[in-house]
């Protein structure tokens, strides 16, 4: 008996070879791979320490993120992007797993009109819609974390227009459900928001971008410290100038955006913005600085029952090396005056960027 | 005279309806500036051709503006190269313009590398990224090959004539005249390209392969040996030794390569260095596609017989 497990297993294996074969060549959707998803995974990984904070995501070596993104024609209706992240929540090496995206663009409609559905990062200025890894520094700014939130993606319907006017001008209204950051989906209602991006050709190599944008919804009162409603309106401008010169010539971006917070019911005038500059020194390197600040006019703070009025600011500098379009090496030092908790803050971080799979597009 | 107003505006609705198609012209939006100046000489005056990626502009990395969205909203037909060359900006606009004409799949877009026959440069054996930012379909810049440039020009005149029958037979002939003023030049560019036929050569990028491969020149190396990545100073060295090593090698790079590296190399090589357009409009002088082969070969034949009497030391 022994002697014959052995060789049935070896006729089993002899057996299945064929058909692992031919696994490797079939798939779920059909026969062959060609119609899968182009797949893509992106790694963050950064060194952190803050001299004056001890929260424990700020100091040691982590994985920041990991995201995995598929994207596919669904049909001749639809294109489908499916965008799962991970990513740390606590010291001991856990981590949340998100569904960060998972949408479908209508492909189908007329005269310009789009149409997207499922959870994405609604259209929200130039910063919050961003995934970590086009962060153009290690965090986001001071301003959208606190009046947006990091992570404002929800589920909903998205509709775009192009407005017919003699420069490139797209409208979007939304209707989300109102799960993340600032609002709150213990009410049955829905986060309303649009967004007006205005983008002009100022030569081949420069452009100018405003935006306007405004999200309305049930707010969370923990964090944003009103039962009603919370509303904020944000204005972004951008001016970009990339050199047709080289193929990795000079290039400067220059962008500002402003949050201003409308909280029903609550006491105060809050506001946020930032500045920020990125240049490309040479070939592969790039330095970028940003200013940002906000001001708490009573605003809720989820540690106490007692609203909190205050000023935050930070300034941060950064050197990025970028290789190849796969990979990014930065170095960045920040400073945070923090006088709601009385704390000046010294950052530091390095970051390893890296991306696998499919071709990543050169967002502008 | 309900009736009769009824008549009236029935009828100018027709005649708009009937004059509108056939006065409007095809409107086509073309990703590079060859295809635009191909697109534009198939299509003449039936055809409005506008242009995404300026020619002075390396097309592997065109910054993908939202406000060039407004030329792909407005198109009926999309040309493009294909093999990947424009995978990086090419979706994200056709996302950013919604024209459901240039649906993937569907008649208003053109992928133009259909009409080569030899597409060169198809990895083969191991393919990843530890090679560089790698085309895996093949070398895209078949476009530097004027024959090609030729096969392309009847591939979008028969897509032009499936869109606008009323003027098939003008896009075709059209096309035919360009087929036939390309070969009757392809000899005389191989006469200005002179001694550079007869020479290797070490290209920055490996842009050039079809352009080598069409009149016969060697390329016995490149300074950016891996496509997309800065060449290591360790490996520009093995180049320039590589060029020493063989007196009558030239140097060849794009407008808008890493000139400053490709200059360094090839005055330590003590080679000399041909900067040529590899696109219409890269360079002012190559404002047409047929131009553009006046300067490419006019300047390979200038760079190569400056020091011919290195050519002759050819060991």
């Amino acid at each position: 008996m022994p002697c014959i497990r052995p060789a049935v297993a070896v006729s089993a294996i002899l057996l299945l070879l064929p058909v692992s074969a031919m696994a490797g060549s079939a798939t779920t959707t059909g026969s062959s791979n060609l119609m899968n998803p182009a797949l893509s995974l992106n790694g963050l990984m950064a060194a952190r320490t803050a001299d004056d904070n001890p929260d424990p995501l700020l100091n040691g070596i982590r994985i920041q993120e990991a995201e995995l993104h598929a994207s596919a024609i669904v049909d001749p209706f639809w294109t489908a992007d499916v965008i799962i992240s991970a990513a740390p929540n606590d010291p001991a090496d856990g981590f949340d797993v998100l569904l960060e995206e998972v949408r479908v663009d209508g492909t189908a409609l007329p005269y310009g009109l789009g149409v997207r559905l499922g959870k994405f990062f609604p259209p929200f200025g130039k910063h919050a819609p961003l995934h970590t890894h086009q962060f153009p520094f290690v965090d986001s700014p001071l301003a959208v974390q606190s009046f947006i939130g990091d992570g404002y993606t929800d589920t909903g319907a998205q509709f775009a227009w192009p407005v017919p006017l003699a420069w490139y001008s797209d409208l979007f209204v939304y209707g989300v459900d109102g799960t993340t950051e600032m609002f709150d989906n213990a009410a049955r209602d829905l986060v309303w928001g649009a967004r007006w991006t205005n983008l002009w050709d100022l030569g081949d190599e420069t452009t100018c971008e405003l935006g306007g944008s405004y999200a309305d919804g049930p707010a969370d009162p923990l964090v944003t410290g009103t039962t009603g409603r919370y509303g904020v309106a944000g204005v972004d401008l951008t001016l970009k100038w990339v050199s047709m010169a080289s193929s990795h010539g000079p290039a400067l971006t220059v962008q500002g955006e402003l949050l201003l917070p409308d909280r029903e019911g609550a006491a105060g005038s809050p506001l946020g913005w930032y500045a920020l500059a990125q240049y490309r020194l040479h070939h592969n390197w790039w330095l970028g600085a940003t200013h940002g600040r906000v001001d708490f006019d009573n605003d809720a703070d989820p540690a106490s029952d007692e609203p909190f009025t205050g000023l935050v600011r930070e300034t941060k500098f950064n050197l990025t090396y970028i290789p190849s379009e796969f990979s990014a090496l930065r170095a960045e030092i920040g400073y945070r005056d923090d006088r709601l908790h009385d704390r000046d803050e010294l950052r530091a971080a390095l970051q390893l960027n890296f991306t696998i799979g499919s071709h990543p597009a050169h967002s502008y | 005279m309900r009736i009769r107003t009824t008549i009236i505006l029935l009828a100018a609705a027709c005649a708009m309806g009937l004059a509108g198609p056939a006065a409007a012209k095809l409107k086509v939006a073309a990703t590079l500036s060859d295809l635009a100046w191909i697109a534009a000489e198939v299509g003449g005056e039936d055809a409005e051709v506008s242009l995404l990626c300026p020619g002075p502009q390396d097309p592997h990395y065109l910054p993908a503006k939202p406000s060039l969205t407004r030329k792909l909203r407005k198109a009926d037909l999309l040309v493009y190269n294909g093999l990947e060359l424009e995978v990086g900006w090419l979706p994200v606009l056709l996302r950013t313009a919604r024209n459901n004409r240039l649906k993937p799949g569907g008649r208003g877009e053109l992928e133009c590398s259909l009409a080569v026959q030899n597409i060169l440069g198809i990895p083969t054996g191991r393919t990843d990224r530890s090679q560089g930012d790698i085309h895996p379909l093949g070398n895209p810049h078949y476009l530097l090959d004027p024959r090609n440039g030729a096969a392309v020009g009847t591939l979008i005149a028969e897509r032009m004539a499936e869109l606008d029958p009323a003027h098939a037979d003008a896009y075709r002939a059209r096309a035919a005249s360009l087929r036939q003023e390309i070969d009757g030049r392809l000899a005389l560019w191989r006469d200005m390209a002179g001694a550079a036929t007869a020479r290797p050569t070490i290209v920055y990028h490996q842009h050039w392969e079809y352009l080598l491969n069409w009149l016969g020149i060697e390329a016995i190396g490149a300074i950016e040996h891996r496509p997309g990545i800065n060449p290591s100073p360790g490996h520009v060295s093995e180049v320039i030794a590589l060029g020493r090593a063989r007196a009558d090698v030239f140097v060849v790079a794009a407008t808008w390569d890493k000139l400053d590296i490709a200059e360094k190399a090839s005055e330590r090589m003590g080679a000399p260095l041909a900067v040529i357009p590899g696109a219409v409009g890269a360079d002012p002088a190559a404002d047409g596609y047929l131009a553009m082969f006046d300067v490419i070969c006019g300047r390979l034949g200038q760079a190569t017989a400056s020091d011919a009497a290195a050519a002759e030391g050819t060991p």
